[in-house]
């Protein structure tokens, strides 16, 4: 039936988001982590990538996470020669971590989310009518 | 009753079916709104599901040739313009929100036809 395969693709969105927002958790608690020997390469940024597959188990095209890749933009410097990272200069590569770009992507992630959760709760009460009418 | 050519409870069913196949293609857009390149889709609309349910198109009864031909009901989807996003996503979720609250409302509207259809029935047979 249609609508149960509607509820299936809903909280498969809801899963991808929340893979989204774990990701983008993993990255604000490490916008710090540094490497611990002088001169090694601190947290390096994940991001992920959605696409559309067809599941053979719920019979239509759901969405579900393609990769989390590693954001391969430069780690910017920060001069701090008390680090154990830090190269001869006293220069220590910081995580390519911005904190207001994953907010906005957490924010959207949240709104996502409830945009799915908003077509099952209508999908939920379609189905509760339909069986209804046997009434 | 009056058994006429439209069957009721027919066109209830065929249009609670295409609801059904609507609210998964637009659940399908709003779970793919974050991914690239996914285009936004729709099911075709109702009037040719119904043409195909009723055996040809339904138009106004005419009972002289200076009635106006009536037109088919036709339900036309809504066509507001998502833009394309930098990924060349196509799905406006708001649309898709707008559509889905369409589609939830046709839905109770069938429901409570289909109800008081069969409700006439069995004040007819007696056991209301």
């Amino acid at each position: 039936m249609d609508l149960s395969k509607a509820l299936q693709i809903s909280s498969k969105g809801m899963e991808v988001q929340t893979t989204r927002l774990r990701v983008i958790a993993e990255n604000l608690a490490n916008q710090d982590t540094t490497g611990s020997t002088p001169g090694a390469g601190p947290f390096r940024r994940k991001v992920v990538t959605f696409e559309n597959r067809m599941n053979d188990a719920v019979g239509a095209e759901t969405v579900k996470v393609k990769s989390i890749s590693k954001d391969k933009t430069e780690f910017p410097l920060k001069f701090d020669p008390s680090n154990p990272a830090a190269d001869a200069k006293g220069y220590v590569k910081m995580p390519n971590i911005n904190s207001f770009t994953e907010v906005m992507d957490m924010r959207e992630a949240q709104r996502s989310y409830s945009a799915n959760l908003n077509v099952l709760d209508v999908t939920r009460s379609m189905l509760s009518r339909t069986i209804e009418l046997l009434k | 009753m009056n058994s006429s050519s439209v069957d009721v409870f027919k066109i209830a069913e065929s249009k609670l079916s295409w609801l059904d196949s609507r609210q998964e293609a637009l659940s399908q857009n709003v779970a793919n709104a974050n991914t690239p390149h996914y285009k936004a889709k729709d099911v075709q609309p109702f009037a040719a599901v119904l043409d195909h349910a009723v055996g040809g198109p339904l138009a106004l009864e005419r009972s002289s040739g200076l009635h106006l031909p009536g037109k088919p009901p036709t339900i036309s989807a809504l066509s507001i313009k998502g833009q394309v996003s930098p990924d060349g996503n196509t799905v406006s979720v708001e649309d898709q929100l707008t559509k889905i609250a369409d589609v939830s409302m046709n839905q109770q509207l069938v429901g409570n036809i289909y109800r008081k259809y069969s409700g006439l029935f069995r004040l007819a047979l007696g056991r209301s």
